[in-house]
């Protein structure tokens, strides 16, 4: 991987990004949320910054990740690049290092709306990340999967469903969901923000929710790729 | 490598090239080298093959068999097709200062190529804005910026006015000049025929015939003289000296002009294949 391409890439998605409204109502969303939680009486700021990162996780790292990649297929730029000598593994950096800021600066604003204790700050930033990490190649399957911007919006909505269910799921009080909720990645970070809040960080709290989410950050490179080669020639 | 006679290094060289899509054969055992530094042509109708040739040539069709080799690396390509974009919420100098970091180009080249290609007054505006022949100027200015090995040029031209496209051929032998290679498609015989070193005719996925302009135009001249009278008749007669003499004696007109009548390049391709090049 070259960086200076991965850094050309990233300085021209930031510029072109910022220029693309719908970009600002996927990153308003999970902050819109956020506040309008953060003022319902009987919901706790724990459970509502679960809630608003649940949402900023299915958002950005899936759908924004989807859109953006979809829309150089539509423009016909990502064929330009990799006409360019660009690598998949470079357009995929720079894109993923976009939403993942944008990402981090929706928790990061979430954690202030909420009202969380600073001290507890990087602690729930960390596994957010790594969190992330495996759905932005959900992401980029989807975007590689997608003909256009509006069909990455839709194939991104099953996964939306997925990440965003262990929150129903919590409220439902079924065990079977429960169990089923417990093999999703983003229940898994729920786990790990429930440990940082009851201040029970120990292996035996966060060492299965941390496996789950390893096994679908595997999960999500296996798919990516299969999704790469797929769409890496024409015939 | 392949060479060619003199020892010169092939740029392109194929092999029995084909490809099938769904047991179609869209290209059938061509065979054909693209020397260093020339401008190749590569003409035919629509749905010939040229594009898929030129997605075979870069990698982004797998051929079902055959050799193809390209003497140049992904750096050293620059490519133009209908498959190109720029960035458009994007002005134009951004799209090609872009393009220049990412092959490590010195920005000096960024306002030397939309000098070129007569896009320097229109930098800042956004590359949506533009108008479709702008725009594939933008295009083409990317794919040069880097001052390629080789240049894939798939119908350049084609939504351009006189002016420009005048303008991209004077680019097009600069690129030339400093040794880049150009693998040119085209629909335009007159374009082709000023442009190209050699040119290739691509019919039904088979390459009917191969040559320097020149040379096929001899090849393919018709053995006449026609003789444009003062009256505006038209008398047409064969290409030897003793039979003009002996016609133009026995007539008393006035002659305005005399031409021999060489076929042009999309008459040649008729007589090839019954098709026009369209």
């Amino acid at each position: 991987m070259r960086l200076y391409k991965v850094s050309a890439l990233f300085k021209l998605g930031m510029e072109d990004l910022t220029k693309n409204m719908s970009v600002f109502i996927y990153v308003l969303l999970p902050l819109v949320m956020g506040l309008l939680y953060s003022n319902l009486d009987g919901i706790s700021p724990e459970y509502n910054y679960s809630f608003s990162v649940l949402m900023n996780l299915a958002v950005i790292p899936v759908t924004l990740m989807g859109t953006i990649i979809a829309e150089e297929k539509e423009k016909n730029t990502l064929r330009t690049l990799m006409l360019n000598d660009v690598k998949a593994l470079e357009i995929l950096s720079a894109k993923a290092l976009i939403c993942l800021i944008f990402m981090l600066l929706d928790n990061i604003l979430l954690f202030f709306i909420v009202g969380l204790p600073m001290n507890l700050f990087v602690l729930y930033q960390i596994p957010a990340v790594f969190t992330a990490i495996a759905l932005l190649f959900f992401g980029a399957f989807v975007g590689l999967m997608a003909k256009n911007q509006m069909s990455a919006g839709l194939l991104s909505l099953p996964f939306m469903v997925v990440f965003l269910a262990p929150l129903f799921v919590q409220m439902m009080g079924n065990d079977l969901a429960k169990k089923i909720s417990s093999a999703i990645a983003t229940d898994g970070l729920m786990k790990i923000y429930l440990a940082i809040a009851g201040n029970d960080i120990t292996f035996s709290s966060i060492g299965l929710p941390i496996i789950v989410i390893v096994a679908w950050l595997v999960f999500s490179v296996v798919l990516f790729q299969i999704a790469y080669k797929k769409v890496k020639v024409d015939n | 490598m392949s060479t060619d006679m003199n020892g010169t290094e092939n740029m392109i060289f194929t092999k029995d090239l084909t490809i099938s899509f769904n047991e179609k054969k869209v290209l059938n055992n061509l065979t054909f080298e693209v020397k260093t530094g020339e401008i190749f042509g590569f003409l035919g109708p629509s749905g010939a093959g040229k594009t898929t040739t030129i997605k075979i040539l870069t990698k982004q069709l797998i051929p079902t068999s055959g050799e193809c080799k390209v003497n140049a690396e992904v750096n050293e390509i620059g490519i133009l097709s209908d498959n190109s974009g720029a960035y458009e919420r994007l002005t134009v100098y951004r799209n090609l200062c872009f393009f220049a970091e990412l092959s490590k180009t010195d920005k000096s080249k960024v306002e030397e190529i939309l000098k070129r290609v007569q896009l320097w007054d229109a930098k800042d505006k956004k590359v949506q804005d533009l108008s479709r022949g702008m725009k594939q100027r933008v295009l083409l200015a990317c794919a040069a910026v880097h001052s390629p090995k080789l240049l894939f040029l798939d119908e350049p031209t084609s939504a351009l006015d006189p002016a420009t496209t005048e303008a991209i051929h004077e680019l097009l032998f600069d690129l030339k000049a400093n040794g880049t290679t150009i693998f040119l498609t085209t629909h335009n015989m007159t374009e082709a025929d000023k442009m190209c070193d050699r040119v290739a005719f691509l019919n039904q996925g088979n390459i009917v015939e191969l040559g320097a302009p020149e040379d096929l135009k001899l090849k393919y001249a018709k053995n006449e003289v026609a003789v444009t009278y003062e009256d505006g008749t038209v008398e047409v007669m064969e290409k030897r000296a003793a039979a003009i003499a002996e016609v133009l004696q026995q007539n008393s007109k006035e002659i305005r002009a005399i031409h021999s009548h060489e076929a042009n390049l999309a008459e040649i391709f008729l007589s090839l294949t019954g098709r026009e090049l369209r």
